[in-house]
């Protein structure tokens, strides 16, 4: 088996395609490290400042009405993660800031998309983009003529003449398929790991992420090399495992994850904005607003107060029953957009099952979900990243209406709070979940993964014995 | 000879399986993408209906209030929502801009996966600032849709290829390229000739075949037969185009197997590689504005401009206009401090937006020109433009919404203003909002420019043989 190895790597790097298919994604690879890494800087730069520059116009606000201060509101702003340099998932698509203020929920604004022209659309030259569309096809040129080779050149029957184990051939030819390519990639890790861990102000990056991306990719590469093996003992022309292995690759990498697009969007459709936001608002109608005391529910709550307290009049209460109402109208507010975002989450969540059900028809769903996850860039992030934003501003609407509840007067219009108390609600902080978590949460993206190695593994070595 | 070549190059594709493959999977493929593009403008024509529908309800009952205020009849609501009020006319019952499909929006998702296609500007607020982003999975955005488009632009060339690849080096690896070289041809206009014939069997049959699928499941596309011109124009363009790259490889290189691999490397880097090469380098050299700058900017304008505001209006009033007080005089005092006020915001924000929006406009410009580096692009970018759906008609849609955003203020702010009511008779005048397309598709000049490059790529090639007189054609 190692003559084996050995004699398909020297025929490889005598091979002038494999040399130019390796320069040419070499090129590829810094071109997209170099101008990777310079637009994560300036945009981490910029998310620094952005976050420094909004909390000083926060906290220098000056004498100012709290409800004025809240739809003044303040923003949150998405961390640039480290592996985002790797891949980059769907951050372009979601918008990295978040608009806090009384009585609404906003979605993150701004996505880089939308900014940009329809050639985005092709994809953009990262790491992760030759990585998972471009070296899947460098194992299809070393493997794809691995048996149809011997074939043509009539040396099969050669090698069974001298009596080369039909198993240790078919791994010699697997293994030599496969060192190639894992070796460049680990290469390629270990620069772009020791790149990240040099850059200032890095967010959130950890070899161990890295290593498990290393590590998925690699299980990816190896289910691509035993089916091109595969495909090329099954073929009876170099010519026609070429062509299959390659429409293989188009299925998997291209067909599959659109069909699924067409698939999630029928079975699980999102609402559109403008009927999102009529069913809160015909929530909200009927509910506490803050706003207005005479509507139902604010004359029920005025009552139940009244009750609690065991008084008369609003005016008797221990406290300012005007920041009351409003802060009890914030948090059913509260409620009616976590009731609208978890019905939204739970059709995201299903879209996403979609993707991952037909993982059976692709291995590339299963390892694009799962390096999106482990680089923090996936849309499950994003949920998370929302979710924060809004806990934020839940208890951001409760420490100003705190302060006009204990220390204003009702009917105190004038009421300003005290300039110096801004500095005091705390800053919003985002940590995304644990590599644990993580892949807790990807567990039948693992188990698709395995279940691409184990079957095509075992038919080729079924294979083997048969040809 | 020609006519000897066409016969037998009939009999061959008619025999073999190879065009029946091919045409079954072009079928296959456009019936489904289609039907896919025809789903997606539905659910878009369904969300529209739905949201006019609600727009009806609202105007009805809005008019029913107005017919109980004119006849004197007791209504209970508050103040700051009766529709008499031109201001709750304006805040409340805002006009639909509506940006309805194109005929040919089928072919190509573009852009309209990310953008809503209704917007309501209000008599007041930012209407130049409005956010048109829709409600999607970002990973859908990410995986992008099985269209026609991906289908024309993605997987019609790797049918060429296959059709394609092997048309000179068969014949030497059968041997029977000595015998054609003893005919009275050369191999290269024989070459020529039967990559012809391929080329006009390939394109009419795709042509027939989407013209079949189209009328079967979106037959008005036809209504708009010069775009439907176009696009047929566009696909034998880019058809064209790859059978140039077959021929140059088939004579350049002719040995089938590294024709296949060298043809697949020029598909890579032409419908993969260059876009995503020249979109990081692109955005990098030019990149977009930051918007969380733009953020950080605004927010510094807004805190500088406050107390200038306040002088005004309390910022508890500029949150809240519709709780502005009911008599007349304190109403109309109140509105004109409250748009004194957003004039203010609205002048120095406005500057920034609008140099935001040109700097973003001149970036979009100069990556719009590397189109013609990569037919792909340039194939992408027409057939956005046919379907209505690129990023400069959702510019321009924004663009016409915020102009109508006017008209709907400068009509209802003199009513305010000169203290009329708003009356059902009024309801009628009211401005109404309709899109237009006035983005030029340029299907032509793309059409034209698709053609030069594959002309110019022959061209080049003729240039290379006549220098190198050696070709491995000669090597027989």
């Amino acid at each position: 088996m190692k003559n084996i190895i050995f004699k398909e790597l020297k025929e490889l790097t005598r091979d002038g395609r494999f040399k130019i298919a390796m320069g040419i994604l070499l090129i590829l690879l810094v071109i997209a490290t170099i101008t990777g890494i310079n637009q994560y800087q300036k945009n981490n730069q910029q998310y620094l400042k952005s976050i420094e520059t909004e909390r000083e116009v926060w906290e220098t606000q000056g004498e100012k009405n709290p409800h004025s201060a809240a739809h003044y509101g303040t923003y949150a702003f998405k961390p640039k993660f480290a592996l985002s340099l790797f891949d980059n998932g769907v951050t372009k698509y979601t918008g990295n800031s978040i608009f806090l203020e009384a009585h609404n929920r906003h979605e993150a604004s701004f996505s880089e998309a939308s900014d940009q022209t329809s050639l985005a659309r092709f994809g953009t030259l990262s790491v992760n983009f030759v990585l998972i569309y471009l070296f899947p096809l460098i194992i299809i040129l070393i493997g794809y003529n691995a048996y149809t080779k011997e074939v043509e050149f009539q040396t099969l029957t050669l090698l069974k003449s001298q009596g080369v184990h039909p198993i240790k051939l078919a791994l010699g030819k697997w293994i030599s398929t496969f060192i190639p390519i894992f070796i460049l990639t680990a290469i390629i890790f270990l620069t772009i790991g020791t790149v990240l861990s040099r850059l200032e102000n890095l967010a959130f990056f950890s070899w161990s992420s890295l290593c498990t991306i290393f590590a998925s990719y690699s299980s990816y590469y190896l289910i691509v090399t035993t089916i091109t093996v595969l495909i090329s003992m099954w073929s009876k022309s170099s010519g026609m495992s070429l062509v299959s292995s390659l429409s293989l690759w188009i299925l998997f990498s291209f067909i599959t994850p659109k069909i699924a697009t067409n698939f999630a969007n029928k079975n699980y459709p999102y609402p559109s904005k403008s009927e999102f936001n009529a069913r809160i608002a015909e929530d909200r109608k009927n509910g506490i607003d803050g706003h207005n005391p005479w509507n139902k529910a604010a004359k029920k709550l005025e009552k139940e107060t009244l009750k609690k307290y065991g008084v008369d009049s609003i005016h008797q209460l221990p406290f300012n029953y005007a920041g009351y109402r409003m802060q009890m109208g914030e948090e059913h507010e509260a409620k009616i957009y976590e009731k609208h975002y978890t019905i939204l989450n739970e059709i995201a969540k299903n879209q996403n099952d979609t993707y991952k059900k037909l993982s059976f028809l692709s291995p590339f769903l299963p390892i694009r979900f799962l390096s999106m996850d482990i680089a923090n860039t996936s849309d499950m992030l994003h949920w998370k990243f929302t979710k924060a934003a809004e806990k934020y501003r839940i208890e951001k609407q409760l420490f100003l209406n705190n302060d006009i509840k204990n220390n204003s007067k009702l009917g105190e219009r004038g009421y300003k709070m005290n300039a110096s108390q801004f500095k005091k609600l705390p800053k919003f902080s985002f940590t995304p979940p644990t590599l644990s978590q993580i892949l807790k949460e990807n567990t039948q993206n693992m188990l698709f993964l395995t279940l691409w190695f184990i079957v095509p593994f075992l038919s080729l070595l079924i294979t083997s014995k048969k040809i | 000879m020609f006519y000897n070549n066409l016969i037998y190059e009939i009999k061959f594709l008619i025999r073999s399986n190879w065009l029946l493959v091919v045409l079954l999977s072009i079928t296959l493929l456009f019936a489904y993408s289609t039907f896919n593009g025809k789903s997606n403008v539905s659910k878009r024509v369904n969300d529209i209906a739905d949201v006019k529908k609600e727009y009806y309800k609202k105007d009805s009952l809005m008019l029913a209030t107005l017919i109980k205020i004119e006849k004197g009849e007791k209504i209970n609501i508050p103040y700051w929502q009766l529709p008499s009020e031109p201001m709750t006319v304006g805040r409340k019952h805002p006009r639909l801009a509506i940006m309805q499909p194109e005929t040919l929006s089928f072919l190509a998702t573009g852009q309209s996966d990310m953008y809503t296609h209704f917007k309501s500007p209000t008599v007041y607020g930012n209407n130049f600032a409005l956010d048109y982003s829709e409600m999607v999975n970002p990973v859908q955005l990410l995986f992008g849709n099985f269209d026609l488009a991906f289908v024309i632009i993605y997987i019609i060339p790797l049918l060429i290829i296959v059709f394609t690849f092997n048309v000179l080096s068969k014949e030497k690896e059968l041997g029977t390229l000595r015998l054609l070289g003893a005919q009275p041809i050369s191999i290269i206009s024989w070459l020529v000739q039967k990559m012809a014939i391929r080329y006009l069997v390939f394109t009419t049959s795709t042509l027939l075949i989407l013209c079949s699928t189209i009328l079967l499941i979106s037959s008005n596309a036809y209504s708009n037969f010069g775009n439907l011109l176009g696009l047929l124009l566009l696909i034998a363009g880019y058809i064209f185009f790859w059978f140039v790259i077959a021929f140059i490889v088939n004579i350049k290189i002719n040995d089938s197997s590294k024709n296949a691999l060298s043809l697949i490397g020029f598909w890579l880097m032409i419908v993969m590689v260059l876009p995503a090469t020249i979109n990081q380098i692109g955005s990098s050299l030019y990149p977009t504005p930051s918007r969380l700058k733009m953020i950080n900017q605004i927010r510094l304008i807004k805190k500088e401009n406050e107390e200038k505001q306040n002088d005004i209006m309390s910022e508890y009033l500029r949150t809240h206009p519709e709780l502005s007080n009911g008599s007349t005089t304190e109403k109309l005092g109140f509105w004109h401090n409250y748009f004194a006020s957003e004039k203010i915001m609205e002048e120095k924000t406005k500057p920034l937006l609008a140099e935001y929006d040109l700097q973003l406009k001149k970036q979009q410009n100069l990556i719009s020109t590397f189109k013609y580096i990569s037919p792909a692009i340039l194939m992408q970018q027409s057939l956005n433009n046919i379907a209505g759906t690129s990023e400069k008609h959702y510019n321009d849609y924004k663009k016409q919404v915020f102009e109508f955003s006017n008209t709907w203020r400068d009509y209802l702010v003199p009513m305010l203003f000169k203290n009329q009511k708003f009356k059902v008779n009024d309801y009628n005048k009211l401005p109404h909002f309709t899109y237009k397309n006035r983005i030029n598709n340029n299907a032509w000049i793309n059409l034209l420019a698709m053609f030069t490059i594959s002309i110019t790529t022959l061209a080049l090639l003729t240039f290379n043989i006549l220098k190198n007189k050696s070709l491995p054609i000669n090597e027989l």
